[in-house]
């Protein structure tokens, strides 16, 4: 049997991923996770797997964030780049190396639940850190897509951050003088939004995050929405009133978006269009 | 109460009993983690972290059958707010878009969304 050097082979399997596309490549011991709720552990995937190889890149374009038309960032979905980049990996994983690799998903289970918190992978192997936002927010990046390949190869494992992206220095300041920062100000859980929470010492303490709010400002072109006006269609008795929800131009749109799917579901994106982290690269010429 | 072969695979799949569902749904979602308060970033890892509970950890704790807990859940999920809501989501990010690319971070719109499509 080969033995490898596993800090080579690491260096490799990045270097490989960065040339396709990947902007952050790190790793964690999948270990880390096996504190989350069971179903959601990565020995529930993968019992042989010890590390978890975490890439971010697929950034919308400064040009997206840019357009007057919000809907520009609303359906360019660029998530399933990363998730080809992923697959190679794992595949390129097993070929080379006689070591298990599993792309893990980025549907939802039969439970209507994530298979892995990508989110919490990220944060352990410091692709990125945690944000008032929501996303994992990359210090030089800001909002990535991410996708784990779950391995048995006994990857050194980078660790955390050491110094997280949020809070920025301008949202410090501005929680100082307003009590809100750039996210929570836009998207306010007291006003009807999803986020909230205070920065102190530097340090945001008290998060609070709707999930089901931010469900709906992001996909109430897709599957949710589609579920409520198909809801109110089915509950409208006069059958004028019912051809006009469902030829309508919400039920006609929701349509589009679920039957292309990925490729054109972005986010909301509000609470990350007003972050300073990396906003130099969304301000171009 | 009925167990869930009885009541539950009447379209083939299997629904929850709508009376369960209401009587269930506010203890189901508090379980979860779908309003999330401090759940576990930015807290140390003392102890006090909170992670939302499993569907079957749910069950055990209110003594309901898994599969009634996993059916709550989702369909609480996506019963939180009416089409209403989902339009008002749409004008939302016309709305904030429209202020931040006008003036910044300081002038991010506020209140209610325009009733209307820009």
């Amino acid at each position: 049997m080969t033995e490898y050097d596993w800090a080579s082979v690491k260096s490799d399997l990045l270097e490989r991923v960065r040339k396709k596309g990947a902007e952050v490549a790190r790793v964690c011991d999948a270990a880390v996770l096996e504190d989350a709720e069971p179903g959601q552990r990565p020995s529930d995937l993968l019992p042989q797997g010890k590390s978890l190889i975490v890439l971010g890149g697929a950034a919308p374009r400064a040009g997206e964030w840019q357009s007057p038309r919000v809907e520009v960032m609303e359906t360019v979905g660029t998530a399933d780049r990363m998730t080809t980049i992923g697959s190679s990996l794992a595949c390129h994983i097993e070929e080379t190396y006689g070591h298990y690799a599993l792309n893990v998903p980025t549907s939802t289970d039969q439970n209507d639940k994530a298979f892995l918190d990508f989110g919490a992978a990220a944060v352990a192997a410091g692709a990125g850190s945690p944000s008032l936002a929501g996303p994992v927010l990359h210090p030089d990046h800001s909002f990535l897509y991410l996708t784990v390949i779950l391995t048995s190869l006994p990857l050194p494992a980078d660790g955390p951050l050491g110094q997280p992206a949020c809070p920025a220095p301008s949202c410090v300041e501005m929680f100082d003088e307003r009590g809100v920062t750039p996210c929570t100000d836009v998207c306010n859980i007291d006003d009807g939004g999803c986020l909230g929470g205070e920065v102190k010492e530097g340090l945001v303490i008290g998060r609070r995050y709707n999930k089901q709010r931010c469900r709906d400002r992001v996909y109430h072109y897709w599957i949710p929405g589609y579920q409520a006006a198909l809801e109110r269609a089915l509950d409208e008795p006069d059958a004028r009133k019912r051809k006009m929800i469902l030829y309508g131009s919400y039920f006609t749109r929701t349509m589009w978006s679920i039957t292309y799917s990925s490729v054109t579901q972005g986010q909301c994106f509000e609470c990350v269009r007003v972050c300073p982290v990396g906003a130099e690269h969304r301000a171009l010429r | 109460m009925s167990v869930p072969t009885e009541r539950g695979e009447i379209n083939g799949f299997h629904v929850v009993d709508p009376d369960l569902y209401e009587r269930h749904r506010a203890d189901v979602l508090a379980l979860t983690n779908s309003y999330q308060v401090d759940i576990n970033e930015f807290l140390p890892d003392d102890g006090t972290r909170k992670r939302g509970l499993s569907d079957a950890e749910i069950a055990e704790r209110l003594g309901l059958d898994v599969r009634d807990v996993t059916e709550i859940r989702v369909v609480s999920e996506h019963d939180q707010y009416p089409i209403e809501e989902y339009e008002a989501s749409a004008r939302f990010k016309d709305a904030a878009a429209a202020s931040y690319q006008a003036g910044g971070v300081k002038n991010l719109y506020k209140g209610d969304p325009p009733p209307t499509r820009r």
